[in-house]
């Protein structure tokens, strides 16, 4: 029987029914929108988390010694970097090398003189800190600071909390090397307001020679971060450099920002994502396999007459898996159509999460503030066309040999 | 050879727990070019001794030789091929294909069959619906059709393949008596010019008095076997 | 806690007329004061009075030491059940609801205790002072009527303490300290403590109930009152172990 018959013949049932076939492609299309909006959305907020991410706190590359680096936690002052000469070197010479910017972290108490609150402290040379990181348009009030002087920059949720502001003087109880406790007194310099909460909310950023001689830890660093001109390239640049650091000084190692729990954290989250296809694909299928078993039913007598002119069984089964496909591709149009729709929308003006939740998503460990924009992800859009195509295919095939399997003579007396 | 021959055929259905015996050892020898009614109440196993015959359907026990094959060496797909190439059905509920026109739904039986160039596929279809009275519907849907006209649509796509033999369940049940002359007058002419054997099951006196031959089926078994000439055959 | 469990063995310095009071250098009154903190055991009920901002908040805990290792439970209604270990160099806590024991480390140390003006830090130091820091005695001064020396500690090279600088009041007669303070290396007066009363308990002279002062942070003080102590109590084996803290 010619294929194109067949063919020709199914195409004529889809339009007959066009009420059922319509639904049941706009279920499949629904499915498929949900798909690809999330799949946006969730991509969006990931890449806004990993910029967060780069462009205030962790850049593209680290460089500690590994020792450091597993104790980060602590914030220990042990197993500091020294800045050599030969280290920098090195550094500058990266493909891409945009800029380097040396820190050392520890941890203070931050007090007004009349309360205390646990924060992040941060030493830094300022003209290095503004090559690697985007600071330089989110102050909401004063500036950085010099070398040299006895200032410091924190966020203004901090100093809100801390009834704090530009002028005003704050003490820093910090520990040093010997665990002897120092204070280091400044006067605030300058707010900012990021898209990254840690800054905004848990650091306190000072000159890095006032902190070396307050920890009593001249000349180190506790890590040296890097920016490159191209993000994806940090792994390999990241190999490389610590490579030639380690000839220097074995204790040394250079991690990318993709090698951070954090991102790996973001990653596993997209896994899930895959499960949510899962569970809107068996929606998919129950619609398909529904259709297919009402087409059969009205059509039991067309069938027992196509099975008594001599229509093998396999023919007529290809004549419904075929309309089922013609189903999941209309649908499968629809649905990316609604989701380029979608996405266009989410791009026009962002979703703004937490203004509409009110919440911090920082305590759902994911470091956003602000508005979130829908990813362009083509590759979605074929996953999930094609997927939803398989299946409209592979669930049509079981209800269809059930309708073609029937005896000839019962279908078609069947009523 | 004769087309058909039955021998003690049996047929019991499983309904249940109960057996229900729809045959009960039917002997019959068809000739070709018969044109031969089957009657009798429903229930008598009429319609199974024409599924049967049409090899929609095998015995429980004794055995069917058309054309000179033993339908029960059979397999399904080898039931179909027999069927698709050699027997045409008409049946009371049309069962046309809605979404096919009245070309379309005769194109279908003859293309399943194959072996025939489009052009010739197409001198025969065209051919077989003039013949039936149909001329100028070719393009109409099943819906925009009379009861009638439907029906002869079915017998042409019972036709069109010219088979050996054309099996019509109740042809004329759904038609008025105006239609349901004009289409027996048109199996008829099939069957002169063409030697088609036709059988049909029928409570529809009409349609006896145009049977040569007469088969009364009761009881799932053969009680009457007339000509047209009158003699009888015994069973 | 070993702070205040400072002894005064019954050491009474005859105040010969005429004897100057600088013939004790400042190395000897420390040492004097050092023994008196090696006790070998004790156990002691002793209550906690929080005061931040004019509110009040009262805890009381049951503490038994060895010298080594201390173990301390809250017993005031809204912290009872919570357990502090201290073994050697190592701080653990219970908390009774969740059922869970954390060990307290690295930068968790300097955090205040259960709200108070003590950090666990502050517990924890029990190496002696004369160990960790070099004494002069730099004068003297009248604490609450009572005539003491001052010393003044400056910690020692490369050693691991809290504070870089301490300077302490401590009874001529009883060689028990009576107030100190404690300073950053920034020079900044941190914290305060402030013997409120002293006893006589078993021929030592012990503070019975003073006052620490967070100096960073305004209006807050945290009274430490001893009600019931014991000297070498029965310690059953296996007190201070993890599956006791349970």
């Amino acid at each position: 029987m010619g294929r194109v018959f067949l063919t020709k013949l199914a195409l004529k049932n889809l339009l007959r029914h066009r009420n059922r076939t319509l639904i049941t492609a706009i279920i499949i299309a629904f499915a498929i929108f949900y798909y690809i909006f999330l799949d946006s959305l969730i991509d969006g907020m990931t890449q806004l988390s990993y910029q967060t991410l780069i462009d205030y706190e962790t850049g593209h590359l680290q460089v500690v010694t590994a020792s450091y680096w597993e104790e980060e936690q602590e914030l220990p002052l042990d197993n500091l970097i020294g800045l050599d000469e030969q280290i920098l070197t090195a550094i500058r010479a990266v493909p891409g090398y945009l800029g380097s910017s040396p820190e050392l972290a520890f941890r203070a108490m931050l007090s007004n003189g009349v309360n205390e609150l646990p924060v992040v402290g941060k030493g830094i040379i300022p003209d290095h800190f503004g090559q690697v990181f985007a600071f330089a348009g989110q102050y909401v009030d004063g500036t950085i600071f010099q070398l040299g002087q006895y200032q410091a920059v924190l966020g203004q949720r901090l100093a809100d909390l801390m009834q704090l502001e530009v002028g005003d003087y704050i003490t820093l109880l910090v520990r040093d090397r010997n665990k002897t406790f120092n204070t280091i007194d400044v006067e605030v310099a300058g707010l900012v307001h990021t898209s990254n909460p840690n800054v905004n909310s848990n650091y306190v950023y000072l000159p890095l020679d006032l902190v070396q001689q307050a920890l009593n830890t001249d000349g180190q660093v506790s890590k040296i971060i890097v920016k490159l001109a191209n993000a994806k390239a940090a792994k390999r640049v990241a190999g490389e450099l610590a490579g030639v650091l380690q000839t220097s000084d074995p204790r040394l190692q250079v991690y990318a920002w993709d090698d951070l729990e954090a991102v790996t954290v973001a990653r596993a989250k997209q896994a899930a994502n895959g499960l949510i296809l899962v569970i809107i694909l068996i929606i998919a299928a129950i619609a398909i396999i529904n259709t297919v078993i009402l087409a059969a039913l009205e059509r039991m007598g067309e069938i027992g007459m196509m099975k008594a002119l001599g229509m093998q069984t396999k023919e007529v089964v290809y004549t419904f898996v075929l309309e089922s496909v013609g189903i999941g591709i209309i649908g499968g149009l629809i649905g990316m159509l609604l989701g380029a729709v979608g996405i266009w929308a989410l791009n026009l003006s962002g979703l703004d999460y937490g203004a509409w939740f009110d919440l911090d998503m920082a305590s759902y460990g994911i470091p956003i503030i602000g508005k979130i924009y829908g990813a362009w992800n083509p590759h979605s859009f074929v996953l999930v066309f094609g997927f939803g195509v398989l299946v409209s295919l592979l669930a049509s095939i079981l209800p269809a040999y059930w309708a073609a399997d029937k005896d000839p003579v019962k279908a078609i007396y069947h009523r | 050879m004769a087309l058909l021959e039955l021998k003690g055929v049996t047929k019991i259905y499983q309904q249940g727990k109960i057996e229900v015996p729809a045959l009960r050892g039917i002997d019959l020898t068809v000739e070709q070019g018969e044109f031969t009614t089957i009657f009798g109440p429903s229930g008598s196993g009429k319609t199974t001794l024409l599924n049967m015959i049409g090899c929609l359907d095998k015995p429980t026990s004794g055995t069917i030789i058309f054309a000179g094959q033993e339908l029960g060496r059979l397999t399904k797909k080898g039931l179909a091929q027999l069927r698709r190439c050699n027997i045409g059905f008409i049946f009371q509920s049309y069962n046309l294909i809605p979404v096919l026109t009245a070309y379309e739904n005769v194109e279908f039986a003859i293309r399943l069959v194959g072996g025939r160039s489009k052009r010739e596929m197409h001198e025969k279809v065209m051919q077989i619906l003039a013949d039936v009275g149909l001329a100028g519907l070719e393009n109409r849907k099943p819906g925009e059709l009379s009861g009638g006209q439907k029906q002869r649509v079915a017998i042409a796509r019972a036709l069109v393949k010219e088979p050996k033999l054309v099996l019509a369940d109740e042809p004329t049940a759904n038609l008025d008596s105006k239609t349901s002359e004009e289409v027996l007058e048109v199996m008829l002419k099939m069957n002169q010019e063409l030697g088609t054997t036709f059988i049909f099951s029928t409570h529809d006196p009409r349609v006896m008095t145009y049977a040569r031959r007469r088969l009364e089926v009761r009881d799932g078994l053969i009680t009457q076997d007339t000509r047209g000439d009158g003699a009888s055959v015994s069973h | 806690m070993k702070k205040y469990l400072l002894v005064v063995i019954g050491l009474a310095v005859s105040m010969a007329s005429g004897l100057s009071v600088f013939a004790l250098t400042a190395e000897e009154i420390i040492a004097k004061v050092d023994a008196n903190q090696y006790i070998t055991s004790a156990r002691a009920e002793a209550e906690m009075v929080i005061t931040n901002a004019g509110r009040k908040i009262t805890k009381t805990m049951v503490s038994i030491t060895d010298g080594e290792n201390g173990l301390t439970e809250f017993t005031n209604p809204r912290d009872r059940g919570t357990k502090f270990l201290k073994r050697g160099d190592e701080l653990w806590m219970f908390f009774p609801e969740a059922e869970d024991i954390v060990k307290i480390s690295g930068h968790m140390l300097s955090q205040a205790m259960m709200g108070s003006d003590f950090s666990y830090q502050d517990l924890m130091e029990s190496d002696k002072l004369t160990e960790l820091y070099t004494f002069t005695l730099i004068g003297e001064d009248e604490v609450n009527g009572r005539p003491c020396y001052v010393l003044e500690g400056i910690a020692v090279e490369g050693k691991e303490v809290s504070y870089y600088r301490r300077k302490i009041w401590i009874d001529q007669e009883r060689f028990v300290g009576l107030k100190e303070e404690l300073y950053a290396q920034s020079g900044r007066l941190l914290k305060v403590l402030t013997v409120t009363r002293v006893e006589e308990i078993a021929g030592r002279w012990f503070p019975v109930a003073s006052v620490m002062e967070n100096k960073l942070r305004k209006n807050t003080q945290t009274e430490f009152l001893i009600t019931a102590l014991e000297f070498d109590p029965e310690i059953p084996p296996g007190t201070f172990t993890l599956e006791r803290l349970r």
